[in-house]
């Protein structure tokens, strides 16, 4: 197994090869149509473990809202997989958002950004 | 009010609360206050982290909101209180998970409990509750105290992700919820049903791509707007702050904190 692949499936703890591609997680997802990769693709991709995955950019759109996770049938949970292909990239220190170059950080609830800086910064 | 027995919860107000939305902060302490429902805020406490960790090896994120709850732990021991009670959604969200998987796993609450060695063990039993929560469980001291009518309102209720979401948590069946509809049927406040409750705003969204939170509050307000609401109400100062980008004062639609809502039917004072 792709050594990318393995690391996907440690640190979420989910099977992406239990997927059996229905489509139901990208039909669910809040922010599909801003995807390069909709989210059952996503998963497809990992159980290739192909050069492609390292291009996806899907991953940064999803917000964790827990849709496509709660109606898997299969128990895959694509947003917890999105989750640990997200730590591959901070735990390495790389950041995917420089919050001091957010105009709007003092007028949006303190949520948001902290939200933001959980899953977008290492 | 000394016909009601007492009720009494510690409160965990979170960043959002003291920061953002003091109004739904002011309208929610003054609704429970008038239906004898006792709070006691927490003497310290850290933010939840807002969303948590989805890794199963990531333990540093529960930290905060597991101080949070033996703060608590250690209130209880002391008082009379029924839980910790929550106005953000948010933080509910978060304290209710790190629960959850604390009490499944074990190896993580002993991991846990030695990183923080200057606190006492955490002992998992913190019962975390949402106002939606206690609101709904004690529709008779609303209706004690309902004086007036609503009879221009209607409501489109808007539930968002976090109350529902996963579904282990969930205050209410997570794919047709109806706890608030319930609640404003038997305070006879006319309700608008419509297909995006549940959907989310776009969350954290408003910081980096604006866009995509217009986009999908747009779809969730033009749908409650075609089935007649005239006031959508939610419980989250994120998705209020969402919704108004597209809800502007003057609308045909108003956005209100489920709270101030109820605050019109009590009064104010
Ligand atoms: S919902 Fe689950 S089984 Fe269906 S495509 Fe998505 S990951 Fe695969
Ligand atoms: S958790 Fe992520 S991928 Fe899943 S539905 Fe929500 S935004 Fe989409």
């Amino acid at each position: 197994m792709k050594e990318i692949v393995r690391k996907i499936i440690s640190i979420s703890g989910r099977n992406p090869f239990l997927c059996y591609q229905c489509g139901l997680c990208s039909a669910v997802c809040p922010v599909v149509e801003y995807m390069d990769t909709p989210p059952h693709k996503v998963v497809k991709l990992i159980q290739l473990g192909g050069e492609e995955l390292k291009r996806i950019k899907s991953i940064w759109y999803c917000i964790s809202c827990m849709a496509c996770v709660d109606r898997c049938p299969r128990n895959v949970g694509p947003g917890i997989l999105f989750e640990a292909f997200r730590l591959l990239t901070l735990r390495r220190g790389i950041d995917k958002v420089d919050l001091g170059t957010l105009e709007n950080i003092d007028k949006v609830p303190t949520i948001a950004v902290v939200a933001l800086a959980r899953k977008t910064t290492g | 009010m000394n016909y009601l027995s007492s009720l009494k919860y510690l409160y965990y107000p979170g960043c959002t609360i003291k920061r953002d939305a003091l109004e739904y902060e002011e309208k929610s302490l003054l609704l429970l206050r008038k239906m004898g429902i006792e709070l006691k805020e927490l003497e310290s406490w850290y933010c939840c982290g807002a969303l948590p960790s989805l890794a199963i090896d990531d333990i540093m994120s529960y930290v905060g909101g597991t101080r949070t709850l033996i703060e608590a732990q250690k209130l209880i021991r002391r008082g009379d209180f029924n839980g910790l009670l929550t106005l953000c959604p948010m933080c509910y969200n978060v304290l209710k998970r790190i629960n959850l998987v604390l009490e499944n796993d074990p190896d993580k609450l002993e991991i846990l409990t030695e990183y923080m060695e200057e606190e006492e063990r955490y002992g998992l039993g913190v019962n975390v509750v949402h106002i939606v929560e206690v609101l709904a469980g004690n529709i008779d001291r609303l209706k004690e105290i309902a004086t007036e009518k609503l009879t221009e309102f209607k409501v489109a209720v808007y539930y968002g992700c976090t109350l529902l979401r996963p579904k282990e948590i969930a205050i209410d069946d997570p794919e047709n919820p109806e706890i608030i509809e319930n609640l404003l049927t038997s305070l006879e406040v006319a309700i608008v049903d419509y297909p995006f409750k549940t959907e989310c705003c776009g969350s954290y969204h408003i910081l980096t791509n604006r866009n995509i939170v217009v986009d999908r509050v747009k779809r969730i307000v033009s749908s409650a707007l075609r089935r007649g609401a005239n006031i959508i109400t939610v419980v989250c100062p994120l998705c209020m702050y969402n919704l108004k980008q597209v809800v502007k004062e003057g609308n045909k639609l108003r956005a209100m904190y489920l709270s101030e809502l109820l605050v019109h039917l009590v009064g104010d004072r």
